[in-house]
C-alpha cells in the first residue's frame, strides 16, 4: 500500500556535491612519480593471473588423477572438496604472502593479528 | 546445464550468484586475500606514521578539494602508506572490474532473470524506468562504475562485491541475521510493520522477516537496480518482503504506519540535507511508540582516527565516498531528538557498527 510522496521539497540546497573529492571516481596517484603506482598495479594484477593458472593446473592435475581426463567444462563445474577448498586456500595466502611481503617493512607487518605469519617459517 | 552456447551454470555461493568462470572467482579469492595481507595487516601501522605526515605537514582533514589535495601531497613523503593506498586503491578497482566483466559475459541472461523475477511473488516489487535519481545518489559508490542506480545489473556487481571485500563473513547474509536478531523492537513489543531504508540487496529485510513471518516488510532503495535484484534474491527464497524504488527522504507510506525503522549503512552515503529530511520522514511513517534503528560509522572523536583522520578524509575522496566526513563530524543523535524522536540508547558495541536507537514518543 504505497501513497503520494509527501516531501517534495527535499533535495533542496545541494549544488555542493559536485565539487566533493569523490564525487567523481578519478585516477589518484600515491607516489610522486605516478608510473610507480602503476608499476605497483600491473604487479598486482599479474599475481591475480598467476594465481588462476595456477589453480586451474592444480584442477586440472586432479581431474586427470582422479576421472582420467580434464575438459574445459569439467573445469568450469568443479567444486573442490572441503579439504581441496582449505588447501587451495591455503596456497592462494602463501602465495600472496610470499611474493608480495617485502613490500612492507618489519615494523609494518607486526600487528596483532599474525597475517605475515607462514612466511619465513621454513615451508 | 549451459545457459547459453559459451557458458556452463557455476551455480551459486549462498543466495549470490557464481562468476562466470572459475578463472575470475579465483582471481577474486587472490584479491580478498591480498586485502587482508597487504591491507589488514599493516592498517594500525599506516594509520599512525600517516596520521604524523598530516599533522606535520599542517594538512586539515576536511572534505573539500583543497583539503584533500593537501592530505594527499603529505602522505606521498612516507613511502609505505603510499604503498598502502595504491594497494587499498586498485584492489578496490580490480574486483569492481572483474566482476562487471564477469557477470557482463552472460548479461543477456542474468537480465532475463531479474525480468522474470519482477513479475512473482510472494512479495511485491514496484520501481519507474522514468524515476529520477537526484545528482547526489548518482556518485560511483565505492568506485563501483555507476553506483546504486545506473548499471541494470548493478545488484549482482554489489552482492558479488561485499562478498570479496568482507573476504568471507557474510556468507549466506550471516551478518544481516545478527543485525536483524539485534534490532530494537518497540517497548510494548509489536512488529507487524517493518521498513528498511537504503535496503540495497535486500539482506537485513529478508532476515527480518525469517524472525517476524507474520510481519509486512518493506525495504526500500533509491536504486531500480538494487530493488529489482533485492526482490529476484528474496523471490529465490521464496520470503514474502516487499520492495520498492524510493527516497528516503521522500517516502510513499502514510504518517503512523510502521512498528520498526531501520537504515543500515545508509546515512554515510547521504549529504546531510538528506539525512535530515530522511530522519524527520522516519519520524513521519512510524506509529507513536515506533523505533527507528541507524547504523553505521561511528561520528568523529579524538580517540578514534580512523574516522576522524585522513584515513576517512581519503576514503570519502578515493573510495567514492563524498559525504562520509560530513557524516562522522555530524552529532547524529541531536539530529534525531531534533526531530522529535526520545534517544533510547547509542552504543559503539552494535554489530560491528555503531548503533543509534530512538523512539517517537
Ligand atoms: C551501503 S548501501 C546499504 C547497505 C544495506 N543497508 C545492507 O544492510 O546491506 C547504501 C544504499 O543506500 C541507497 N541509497 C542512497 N541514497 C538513498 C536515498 N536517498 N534513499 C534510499 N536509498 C538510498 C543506495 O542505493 C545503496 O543501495
Amino acid at each position: 500500500m504505497l501513497d503520494e510522496p509527501k516531501n517534495q521539497a527535499a533535495g533542496d540546497n545541494l549544488d555542493y556535491v559536485r565539487d566533493l573529492p569523490g564525487f567523481e571516481r578519478g585516477h589518484p596517484h600515491y607516489f610522486k612519480d605516478p608510473m610507480i603506482d602503476h608499476l605497483l598495479e600491473i604487479v598486482m594484477l599479474l599475481g591475480g593471473e598467476l594465481w588462476t593458472v595456477k589453480d586451474r593446473q592444480a584442477v586440472t592435475e586432479h581431474l586427470l588423477a582422479t576421472e582420467g581426463k580434464v575438459t574445459p567444462e569439467m573445469i568450469e563445474q568443479f567444486r573442490p572438496s572441503a579439504d581441496m577448498k582449505e588447501k587451495l586456500a591455503r596456497d592462494r595466502q602463501t602465495f600472496v604472502k610470499h611474493v608480495y611481503s617485502c613490500l612492507y617493512s618489519d615494523r609494518a607487518k607486526a600487528t596483532k593479528t599474525d597475517y605475515f605469519g607462514i612466511v619465513g617459517k621454513g615451508e | 546445464m549451459t545457459l547459453s552456447n559459451q557458458f556452463v551454470d557455476r551455480g551459486k555461493h549462498g543466495n549470490t550468484p557464481a562468476m562466470t568462470t572459475r578463472a575470475d572467482e579465483t582471481f577474486l579469492d587472490f584479491v580478498s586475500d591480498m586485502r587482508n595481507v597487504l591491507m589488514h595487516a599493516p592498517n594500525d601501522y599506516v594509520e599512525e606514521v600517516g596520521t604524523k605526515a598530516v599533522e606535520t605537514a599542517g594538512a586539515r582533514n576536511e572534505q573539500w578539494p583543497e583539503c584533500v589535495a593537501s592530505v594527499r601531497e603529505a602522505l606521498m613523503e612516507d613511502g609505505e602508506v603510499s604503498t598502502w593506498l595504491r594497494v587499498k586503491r586498485s584492489l578496490q578497482e580490480a574486483y569492481w572490474d572483474r566482476i562487471i566483466t564477469s557477470y557482463g559475459e552472460r548479461e543477456g541472461e542474468l537480465m532475463q532473470r531479474l525480468e522474470a523475477a519482477d513479475k512473482k511473488g510472494p512479495g511485491t516489487l514496484k520501481w519507474d524506468p522514468n524515476f529520477k535519481v537526484p545528482e547526489y545518489a548518482t556518485v560511483d559508490i565505492h568506485i563501483q562504475p555507476g553506483g546504486f542506480v545506473h548499471h541494470p545489473l548493478a545488484g549482482f556487481h554489489y552482492d558479488y562485491g561485499t562478498r570479496v571485500f568482507f573476504g568471507g563473513i557474510n556468507a549466506g547474509d550471516a551478518q544481516h541475521m545478527k543485525m536483524a536478531r539485534k534490532t530494537a523492537t518497540p517497548k510494548d513489543g509489536k512488529v507487524k510493520r517493518f521498513l528498511d531504508l537504503g535496503t540495497s540487496i535486500g539482506q537485513l529485510p529478508c532476515q527480518v522477516k525469517r524472525l517476524y513471518p507474520d510481519a509486512e516488510v518493506w525495504g526500500i532503495d533509491i536504486g531500480a537496480p538494487m530493488v529489482r535484484y533485492a526482490h529476484l534474491r528474496a523471490v529465490e527464497q521464496d520470503l514474502d518482503v516487499n520492495f520498492a524504488q524510493m527516497a528516503s527522504e521522500n517516502l510513499e507510506f502514510p504518517d503512523n504506519h510502521f512498528d520498526v525503522v531501520s537504515a543500515h549503512l545508509l546515512f554515510h552515503e547521504i549529504p546531510m540535507p538528506i539525512i535530515k529530511a530522511t530522519i524527520a520522514e522516519a519520524f513521519r511513517v512510524l506509529r507513536p511508540g515506533g523505533v527507528f534503528v541507524i547504523w553505521d560509522f561511528p561520528s568523529a572523536t579524538s580517540g578514534n582516527r580512523r574516522f576522524s583522520g585522513f584515513m576517512r578524509t581519503l576514503d570519502a575522496a578515493d573510495n567514492g565516498e563524498p559525504y562520509s566526513v560530513e557524516f562522522v563530524n555530524a552529532d547524529v543523535e541531536r539530529l534525531m531528538t531534533e526531530a522529535g524522536f526520545k534517544l533510547r540508547y547509542t552504543s559503539p558495541e552494535d554489530i560491528m557498527r555503531h548503533g543509534r536507537v530512538g523512539d517517537k514518543p
